[in-house]
């Protein structure tokens, strides 16, 4: 009984909520706090951008062309050499018949099997290696490799000679070095790779592992030169400290960039640490030690900067001069970080720096220009620029999380090109715009922020329940055309962007004029504007046409959603389920071009009003008029609003109190007029007692018109009458 | 004729039977003399080893002896969880490994043994096959790898609940599928608490006659051990679907409270610092666990494995005679 009693209290609770129930919510960023500082490329995984962002990668698969063909594509060594496992290394070797697709893997086959055998041992090697580094290992349990360490180091060994020497000598140290012989590895590396000139390939794969046998073997100066050397800043802070301390990640850079200010591992570890000074970087995840602050840090990296760019050692300046200016306007620092950047700009750098330099420039020149014509020009040319990028750089798993629509829509960072623009677009430019009120521009940005990426993507993941993963069978890809013109599922995306809030908050003037910009161009940056954005004529009219619904601007209203095509009118994010004219809220099964009928009917009536000179007709009419205006503010809200409450699925920013705003407040006090004023000119009591007792105002019924058919219907039904339409309420 | 005839029969018969009788001892003796590591018992006297090293010194060896102890259950690893420090996310793994620094004395069954945490069990769910494959998989290595002789049974140490237990019977089915290919057993632990609940998939199990009472509380008298706290589990208890050893303790120590609130286990010997801090000293007596044995036996049965006594550690053992040590195992 007691379980029962639960079940029931919270039944009743249930009950008890609010009918109108908010919306499911999602956490959002603001579009300021996407990560913009960049000087690596991280999170690569393809083979082609593995390529790109890793120099030693790069270097190694070109050696590898060298040993075989010219002809060979390195993104066909890069997958063998860097991707392929044991299992399907041995696969592809062991059966003659195996058609390959990949044109080094066939020229192995064909030309020279030493090459194959060497890469048949590596891969045992990295496949033992892992398996015996797994916290479940114990000695003697199988590993799934062919050979043994003992094994694979013993052939690695006998084996080094001719050309493949130096690679067999570090399949050598790295088998050694998982098995412990530190003293071996040291050996090798002393009697044949150290005096290699410092730039070989296979010294640099090699020297972590002398490092970490040499720390092994109590040399720890020479480990931390070495792994200062080779840019390794997680070991430098493990083992760089006094005793057991640990370095922080800013000491660890600071010795790196003393030892070896040109180390290729620098870059990362100084834009993981810049990117935790960035806006949108948790404060909460800042938890070096309570002692630290991200003040602190900022000075630590300034202070290196300032060093490295007067260190006549230091190769890569502009990354250094770029880092200084990203802290000075972090700081608020904008005019010293101009400066700065501008140093950048002539410092020598390397392609990955001269973008990032350009995009500081863009989003500093964002922050301090003047908006005027000098600067529109400017503007597009920088954003034909960040097309030109966003386009160039487009990966698969990028257009994947795009058609997702959550990172996208929710702001977090996850495709660079695009996260910048929406930073400068979002996060600078458009509020300085508004705040200049060249609306019609800021819509265009704001437009171009949000729907650019989509439009190149040109996919989407509809579901019925919202994104891929919570029910991945239900979701399907379709093109972004598709998806805005069909009606199975929502349409949250365009009703909940950036764009969206900013032409339904601006005012329907904006709007007009900015849905006539978008039809007819007045400039090729108008044109390029148009096209990176959402301006389907069926959405912008149909914003523009509920907006003039709100505004109970019947005839623009409808002028406006007759342009709004009948496949579309079903796709607007919202449905409509009460009879807009009923007094009492009554359900109704479908309303299909509700928004269009609502105008056309609002319009007539406003007509028939003007026109209609009994005064009995008349009321009956403003009646029917003074209901449609409450509705479409009530129950049937969706003909003048895109959501009801203060969160809202997929929302990105803060919604509109549209039932408390001006429009709402101003519909609510002219239905209410109006209904007086039809009672007020009403000559027939028969009409006046029918009126009221629509309206559910039984007492004003009893009392007033006592000798009707309605009075006698409610006396006889109650003895107790009230009045119960509050709006229509004092009607006497 | 006819009257010899089937006492000649019955004769040759008998001869037959001492015969062969005889070539089984002798094949029985060959075996113990060539592999006598390798010989395995089912019902005999055993201990469990729960330390991070085995070093046996002379009077581990001697209890060994001195009691016919042929088995030990030697706590290999234990299994928890932990956050990967470069993912962020928990990751079970075997922790407290077991170091061999001496040989396991020859005519010894090693049976190597697992605690696993009830956070580790949870966080194994829905992956039960897989680590059941890594676990067993250990076990037999650092069994094979350290010498352990012939290895036919393991052990997994839970102290599982309703709320787990269908993840700890998958990874035990699992564990079983894999050990039944080798003919290796799976035996369990079990606690008095888990004597109601269905058994898990194991071939056998060791009831766990200790930490019966609670020891956070005050007011407990003995936590190890105290007939009291066994009793109502036993009675109402049937029998059990596995067949049972049954694991006596024959260690103490002391539970530290201040204030009247539990703080940790200390040594024995220990003494409180200051005037509201107390030490309850607990260990089980002879006498208790002969009372306890008896009442297991009488509700339960007799063992129908081992008797197995909680641990071998000299600084635990020495505060029992041989005498009560036999009487636990023999009587």
């Amino acid at each position: 009984m007691k379980r029962y009693k639960a079940y029931i209290t919270i039944s009743i609770m249930c009950l008890m909520l609010p009918a109108a129930s908010k919306a499911c919510w999602v956490g959002w960023h603001d579009a300021g706090e996407y990560f913009m500082y960049r000087v690596c490329e991280t999170g690569v995984e393809d083979v082609s951008g593995i390529l790109k962002s890793d120099p030693l990668v790069y270097r190694n698969c070109k050696e590898w062309q060298s040993l075989t063909s010219d002809t060979i594509r390195l993104q066909d060594i890069c997958q063998i050499v860097y991707k392929t496992t044991l299992p399907d290394m041995e696969k592809v070797f062991s059966d003659d018949k195996w058609e390959s697709g990949n044109g080094f893997t066939r020229w192995l086959i064909n030309n020279d099997r030493a090459l194959a055998d060497y890469l048949l041992l590596s891969k045992n090697n990295e496949h033992v290696r892992h398996q015996r580094n797994s916290r479940w290992y114990y000695p003697s349990m199988k590993t799934g490799g062919r050979m043994s360490l003992e094994q694979i180091a013993d052939t690695a060994l006998a084996r080094a000679t001719g050309r493949l020497k130096h690679r067999y000598l570090l399949q050598a140290v790295r088998a050694l070095f998982t098995l412990g012989r530190y003293d071996e590895c040291i050996q090798i590396w002393n009697r044949h790779l150290e005096h290699l000139p410092e730039d070989n390939l296979m010294r640099s794969h090699t020297k972590p592992y002398i490092a970490g046998a040499l720390v092994r073997r109590g040399h720890r100066k020479q480990a931390l030169m070495y792994y200062a050397e080779m840019g390794d800043a997680e070991s430098l802070a493990v083992y760089g400290g006094e005793g057991d301390r640990k370095l922080y990640s800013w000491e660890a850079l600071e010795l790196m960039c003393r030892h070896a200010p040109d180390s290729p591992a620098i870059p990362e570890a100084l834009q993981k640490l810049v990117r935790q000074l960035e806006p949108g970087y948790p404060a909460y995840c800042f938890s070096i030690s309570d002692k630290i602050t991200q003040e602190s840090v900022r000075e630590r990296v300034y202070a290196l900067g300032q060093r490295m760019v007067r260190n006549p050692k230091t190769k890569d300046r502009a990354m250094w001069y770029y880092t200084l200016a990203f802290l000075d306007d972090i700081q608020g620092n904008t005019a010293r970080a101009c400066q700065l950047l501008a140093k950048a700009e002539k410092a020598p750098s390397t392609p990955l720096i001269d973008k990032s330099v350009k995009v500081l420039r863009i989003y500093l020149d964002a922050k301090t220009r003047t908006y005027d014509r000098a600067y529109d020009h400017v503007l597009h040319r920088q954003l034909q620029w960040l097309d030109l990028q966003i386009r160039e750089n487009l990966t698969a798993k990028v257009c994947e999380e795009t058609a997702d629509f959550y990172r996208l829509h929710t702001n977090v960072s996850y495709y660079y090109w695009n996260d910048v623009m929406r930073r400068i677009l979002l996060g600078v430019i458009c509020p300085r715009m508004l705040e200049q009120g060249n609306a019609v521009r800021a819509l265009q940005l704001a437009n171009m922020a949000d729907n650019h990426l989509l439009n190149i993507v040109d996919k989407e993941f509809a579901t019925h329940t919202g994104r891929p993963y919570l029910n991945p069978s239900l979701s399907l890809q379709h093109s972004i055309t598709h998806y805005r013109h069909d009606s199975t599922w929502g349409n949250p995306n365009d009703y909940s962007n950036h764009f969206f809030e900013m032409i339904d908050s601006i005012g329907v003037e904006h709007a007009v004029r900015y849905a006539e910009v978008a039809c007819r161009p007045r400039d090729k940056f108008d044109a390029f504007l148009n096209q990176c954005g959402y301006v389907g004529s069926d959405y912008l009219n149909d914003i523009v046409g509920t907006q003039y619904l709100r505004r109970m601007d019947y005839a623009k209203a409808f002028r406006y959603l007759s342009a709004v095509s009948e496949a579309y009118k079903n796709h607007i994010n919202a449905t409509m389920d009460y009879d807009p004219f009923a007094v009492k809220a009554t359900r109704i099964t479908e309303a299909r071009d509700f928004k269009y009928d609502f105008a056309r009917e609002m319009l007539h009536l406003e007509q028939c009003i003007a026109g209609t000179a009994d005064p009995n007709r008349r009321a009956r009419l403003m009646l029917r008029f003074a209901t449609g205006v409450r509705n479409s503010f009530g129950v049937c809200w969706p003909l003048t609003q895109y959501y009801k409450g203060e969160c809202y699925i997929y929302q990105v920013c803060e919604k509109r109190q549209w039932e408390t705003d001006r429009y709402t407040t101003a519909a609510l006090l002219r239905s209410d007029r109006m209904v007086r004023e039809a009672l007020d000119i009403i000559t027939d009591p028969c009409l006046a007692a029918e009126m009221q007792y629509t309206l559910c105002n039984f007492a004003t019924v009893a009392r007033l018109y006592p000798n009707t058919p309605y009075a006698r219907k409610v006396r006889g039904a109650c003895d107790n009458l009230k009045d119960h339409s509050p709006i229509f309420a004092a009607t006497e | 004729m006819k009257t010899l005839t089937p006492k000649l029969l019955c004769l040759m018969l008998l001869a037959a039977l001492l015969a062969g009788c005889r070539k089984h001892e002798a094949a029985k003796a060959d075996e113990e003399a060539s592999s006598c590591s390798d010989m395995y018992y089912d019902t005999d006297n055993a201990v469990y080893h729960w330390k991070t090293t085995f070093s046996p010194d002379s009077f581990d060896l001697y209890f060994l002896n001195r009691h016919n102890v042929r088995t030990i259950y030697m706590r290999m690893f234990d299994i928890a969880t932990e956050t990967d420090p470069l993912t962020g996310y928990s990751q079970v793994v075997p922790i407290a490994t077991t170091r061999f620094l001496k040989p396991v004395p020859k005519h010894t069954n090693v049976i190597p043994t697992t605690y696993i945490t009830t956070n580790a069990l949870r966080e194994m769910r829905g992956k039960e096959e897989e680590f059941a494959r890594l676990i067993v998989e250990r076990l037999t290595a650092m069994h094979a790898y350290n010498s352990c002789g012939l290895l036919r049974e393991i052990q997994f140490d839970c102290d599982w609940t309703p709320t787990t237990r269908a993840s700890y019977a998958s990874l035990c089915r699992h564990a079983r599928e894999l050990l039944d290919q080798k003919e290796v057993r799976l035996s369990i632990t079990l606690r008095l608490h888990q004597l109601d609940e269905e058994a898990p998939p194991a071939d056998r199990a060791v009831l766990m006659l200790y930490n019966t009472g609670n020891l956070k509380e005050k007011d407990t008298r003995n936590s190890i051990l105290d007939v009291d706290d066994v009793t109502p589990y036993l009675k109402q208890c049937g029998k059990y679907a596995l067949p049972l050893s049954y694991a006596y303790p024959l260690f103490g120590w002391g539970v530290m409270f201040r204030g009247g609130k539990f703080v940790s286990i200390v040594a024995e010997d220990s003494a409180g610092t200051s005037a509201d801090e107390h030490i309850r000293t607990e260990r089980a007596t002879a006498k208790e666990i002969m009372e306890v044995k008896a009442l297991v036996e009488k509700h339960l049965g007799k063992a129908q494995g081992r008797t197995v006594l909680y641990h071998l550690d000299q600084s635990q053992l020495n505060h029992y005679t041989d005498e009560e040590i036999q009487s636990i195992y023999y009587d």
